[in-house]
């Protein structure tokens, strides 16, 4: 890679990001109204005092918690799903009604009937997995479906022991595009699991912080909770990306 | 002896091999020549077992070894690694070394030439133990000097282990440099069968060939 070329990867990032938060003071300083949209220093100093309180703990640790089971489950069920819709196409063909109504269910209005079916910590956790599901087994079955056949039959000739074929071969081979799957179905997670948080009026949640947030008009709060919320999403999807390109090392 | 006696294959409604006899001499060199399409993979995939057919293939023949069109090496693996997929306990320090490529050891498949990867597949179905190597265009799309190279290098090399090698092409002058035999197909059926391979062979060759329509 040429210099200019790195130096360019590095910077552009920067500069954009830069220039949202410029944007931002300038809109900022026109509406000159808190109420309306704080200043960018004003939700920094928020952000601040958010990170010194237990309370605020407390709560992401909770989301985190619901996140992190939400997609365990829904990866387990997505790599199922491909997993046999990759080996069995009768299983494939009856599969696909599912996940086409799966693909295409309101997520608000979701998040509504199951407010009423189960309480309101369990309601997020499903409509997170509903939502995230048919992204993860599209990934997953893309997956699959990319193992090399040829590689397979040479396996096969050289009568390459069953073992040796999955953590030699096959694992290797899908294992960069599980992972990205998989980053990518927790960021998607993270914001889906807020959203319902925020309809199902969870307790102890970043969804609930938002939420009072809005009843006491704390604009300065909601959009320091909306940024920590986007940065742990970028972190995770970063350092799964990070992963996947450490599995691909060819 | 490898006797193919009675064989038939179909594709659907494509019949490949129709009652199709033929023997195969063990313990040396036979060339398969055909146009496409006259089943050349087919008869190699049905004695390797890939494929079903009805009939009967017998002789020393399991387990089979395959040197593949395209080199089928794991591009995750390294050169040795993908070695020793094929058998673990290989000395395969010495098994480069007689190959000429004693340093590629770590080396990654996609940072190999094309000449280096046939080396490393070659080497590798010569390295499994089994009684036959069955090759598929093993020397397809290779310039003309490797292809004479790795002609010495696959008569060396099935020289020293004795065991029995079937290699398809549709080169002439591959199949006569490299084979001991060489058997001609046309249309699932055997229109030319040489036991000694002598400089008139590849005259023959070419006029059998061009007789049955052969443009190659």
């Amino acid at each position: 890679m040429k210099k200019t070329e790195k130096v360019l990867n590095f910077a552009l990032p920067i500069i954009t990001v830069g220039i949202i938060i410029a944007l931002w003071a300038a809109a900022a300083n026109a509406a000159d109204n808190e109420y309306v949209l704080p200043t960018v220093s004003a939700t920094l100093k928020k952000a601040f005092e958010l990170f010194k309180s237990a309370k605020f703990y407390s709560a992401f640790f909770s989301t985190l918690i619901r996140c992190v089971v939400a997609f365990l489950l829904s990866y387990a069920l997505a790599f199922a799903a491909a997993y046999f819709s990759y080996k069995n196409k009768y299983a494939e063909r009856a599969l696909s009604p599912f996940i086409a109504i799966v693909r295409t269910l309101p997520t608000i209005a979701v998040v509504l009937l199951l407010t009423v079916w189960v309480n309101s910590k369990v309601a997020p956790v499903i409509v997170t997995m509903l939502v995230v599901f048919p992204t993860l087994f599209d990934n997953l079955y893309s997956a699959l479906c990319g193992i090399d056949k040829e590689i397979g039959e040479m396996c096969k000739v050289f009568g390459v022991k069953k073992k040796d074929r999955l953590f030699k071969v096959v694992i290797p081979e899908i294992a960069p595009e599980f992972i990205r799957a998989a980053g990518a179905g927790l960021s998607l997670n993270i914001k889906l699991m807020v959203a319902a948080e925020v309809l199902s009026q969870t307790a102890n949640s970043m969804g609930y912080l938002l939420n009072t947030a809005k009843i006491y008009f704390e604009i300065s709060t909601m959009i320091a909770l909306v940024l920590f919320t986007v940065a742990v999403g970028l972190i995770v999807e970063s350092v799964f990306k990070f992963l996947s390109k450490k599995a691909a090392k060819v | 002896m490898i006797n193919i006696k009675n064989v038939t294959k179909k594709y659907g409604d494509k019949t490949v091999y129709d009652n199709f006899s033929l023997d195969i001499e063990e313990g040396v060199i036979t060339a398969v020549l055909g146009e496409s399409g006259a089943g050349k993979t087919t008869l190699l995939n049905m004695i390797a077992g890939l494929t079903d057919y009805s009939g009967e293939i017998s002789g020393n023949i399991r387990p089979a070894s395959m040197v593949f069109q395209q080199n089928r090496l794991v591009p995750h693996l390294t050169v040795a690694e993908n070695l020793k997929l094929v058998k673990s306990d290989a000395d395969i320090a010495s098994a480069l070394n007689s190959v000429g490529l004693a340093e590629y050891g770590c080396a990654y498949p996609k940072s190999l030439s094309a000449g280096m990867a046939r080396r490393v597949a070659l080497i590798r179905a010569f390295l499994y133990p089994s009684p036959i190597i069955l090759m598929d265009e093993p020397l397809i799309n290779l310039d003309l000097a490797l292809k004479y190279r790795l002609t010495g290098l696959i008569k060396k090399l099935q020289k020293e282990s004795g065991r029995t090698v079937i290699t398809v092409t549709h080169d002439i002058g591959e199949a006569v440099m490299t084979a001991d035999r060489i058997v001609v197909l046309k249309g699932g059926k055997v229109v030319f069968k040489e036991d000694a391979v002598t400089e008139e062979t590849a005259k023959r060759l070419t006029e059998v060939l061009l007789q049955n329509g052969d443009d190659k």
